[in-house]
């Protein structure tokens, strides 16, 4: 049994290697459970208590989280592997590969993909990844370290999905006040505008107005008349008028 | 009390060829300067002999026949008060006596006008620009005698028609009001024909 795996693994070991440096690596289908292990590295119970709780994150937060066991990825990077599951049989919106290799002491690592590394600054990914992987790697047992890195990929996902939300929420959020912060100043100024044009015209006239009264105020000079003394009069010369204030006709 | 230059206005040489010139006893007409009336005679030194003594000082109300009370009076001098704030140079003089009705009104004006000492501040220029609103109690006749500066800008015709409107508060036993209602009516000619003549160019 020990000499058949051995083969497998050397076989698996090979073709990895093949597909990395001639990418002829077939992934086909995407296998049912979010866990790839083709040398059974793990037994069904370990690996059920890894798939199950990922299948219920998948299905309630539609983050995706798949586990792949090598037992060798050579010289090849864990990010480079662990891309192309991820392209092959991953959702794109949030998902993480967890790659472990038992030959590596620095496995499992951790590889986010999808709309995370768009979403979230990169050193920010970094530095929770590899406090992530540090987490895991201290359990004491190699299906603990499996599970410890999914839970923890699953919760940073969970995380980073909600902020992007918020996130986008509030730049929403942003975008809505600015706009109708603007509709208001744009709707001020035209309210302005719209009395300032209504107001042109009275004020105008209120102005003609003012300018006319103002020239009318003041005192009225007559001009001195050139007067000859009529019937020896000094002072008038007899022009009069009467009449009977008490009369009812209105005549004088 | 000159016209001052920015608000004085050149009149026309009609408005005075226009004025009718008349005499205070027949009211016939007579040219300027006639030292007679050609038709009956009439001079004003006749006057003389028509009301023989010293005529009283020509004050702004000469209230001989009492008929504005306190109120009256003080509501008279405000009216003339605003009336010159718009046309200092005219002068208002208020008489009230109480004559047998056969004595003509206008005559006795002419007379008091033109023989009652001047007071000072006033000036034989203000007199001319006075114009004398004469009452008589006893028949209630009304009279207007305009000095010579100021007879050119109002009619005697114009002057019979702002005398019309002292008649409804003199009617009401509001003989204050209805000196009032004459100033105002005087005004408003006075704009009038202040409005009809020229803006001096200079």
């Amino acid at each position: 049994m020990k000499h058949w795996a051995t083969i497998l693994c050397l076989l698996f070991t090979l073709s990895v290697g093949m597909a990395q440096e001639n990418d002829a690596f077939q992934y086909g289908p995407r296998p049912p459970a979010p866990i790839f292990d083709p040398t059974n590295f793990l037994t069904p119970d370990q690996t059920a208590k890894i798939v199950i709780p990922l299948e219920a994150i998948c299905a309630r937060d539609g983050v995706d989280i798949f586990v792949v066991i090598l037992p060798d990825i050579g010289d090849a990077p864990p990010e480079h592997v662990a891309g192309g599951f991820a392209t092959a049989w991953c959702n794109q919106e949030m998902n993480a590969i967890i790659l472990y290799s038992p030959s590596r002491k620095d496995s499992p690592w951790i590889v986010p993909g999808g709309r995370t590394l768009d979403l979230i600054k990169r050193p920010l990914i970094d530095k929770a990844i590899s406090e992530a992987q540090h987490r895991a790697a201290r359990e004491p047992f190699e299906s603990g370290k499996i599970r410890a890195a999914s839970t923890e990929a699953a919760d940073l996902l969970r995380v980073w999905k909600g902020s992007t939300i918020t996130q986008g929420e509030e730049i929403k959020s942003w975008r809505e006040t600015l706009l109708a912060q603007r509709q208001n100043q744009f709707s001020g100024w035209k309210l302005i505008a719209l009395a300032a044009g209504c107001a042109f015209i009275p004020s105008i006239l209120v102005l003609w107005l003012l300018i006319r009264h103002l020239r009318q105020r003041g005192p009225r000079n007559f001009p001195q008349p050139v007067h000859a003394q009529r019937l020896g009069a000094p002072f008038c010369g007899g022009n009069s008028a009467a009449i009977d204030l008490e009369s009812i006709s209105g005549k004088s | 009390m000159s016209p001052q230059p920015e608000t004085a206005r050149r009149h026309s040489s009609r408005r005075t060829k226009a004025a009718h010139l008349s005499c205070p006893a027949c009211h016939g007409a007579i040219t300027g300067g006639a030292s007679r009336c050609p038709s009956c005679q009439f001079t004003g030194a006749d006057t003389m002999g028509m009301f023989p003594g010293n005529p009283p000082p020509l004050l702004p109300i000469l209230d001989v026949a009492n008929v504005w009370n306190v109120a009256d009076v003080k509501l008279i001098e405000n009216a003339c008060a605003s009336f010159r704030k718009r046309f200092p140079q005219f002068h208002w003089r208020f008489a009230a006596v109480d004559q047998p009705p056969t004595v003509p009104l206008n005559l006795l004006g002419f007379w008091l006008l033109n023989t009652a000492t001047l007071v000072p501040p006033e000036t034989q220029h203000d007199r001319a620009w006075t114009v004398l609103l004469i009452l008589n109690r006893s028949n209630g006749n009304a009279a207007v005698i305009p000095g010579y500066a100021a007879e050119p800008w109002i009619t005697d015709l114009g002057w019979r028609d702002i005398l019309r409107s002292m008649r409804e508060p003199w009617r009401m036993g509001d003989s204050g009001k209805a000196v009032v209602a004459f100033l105002s009516a005087a005004q408003k000619t006075l704009e009038r024909e202040w409005k009809n003549i020229r803006p001096t160019k200079s």
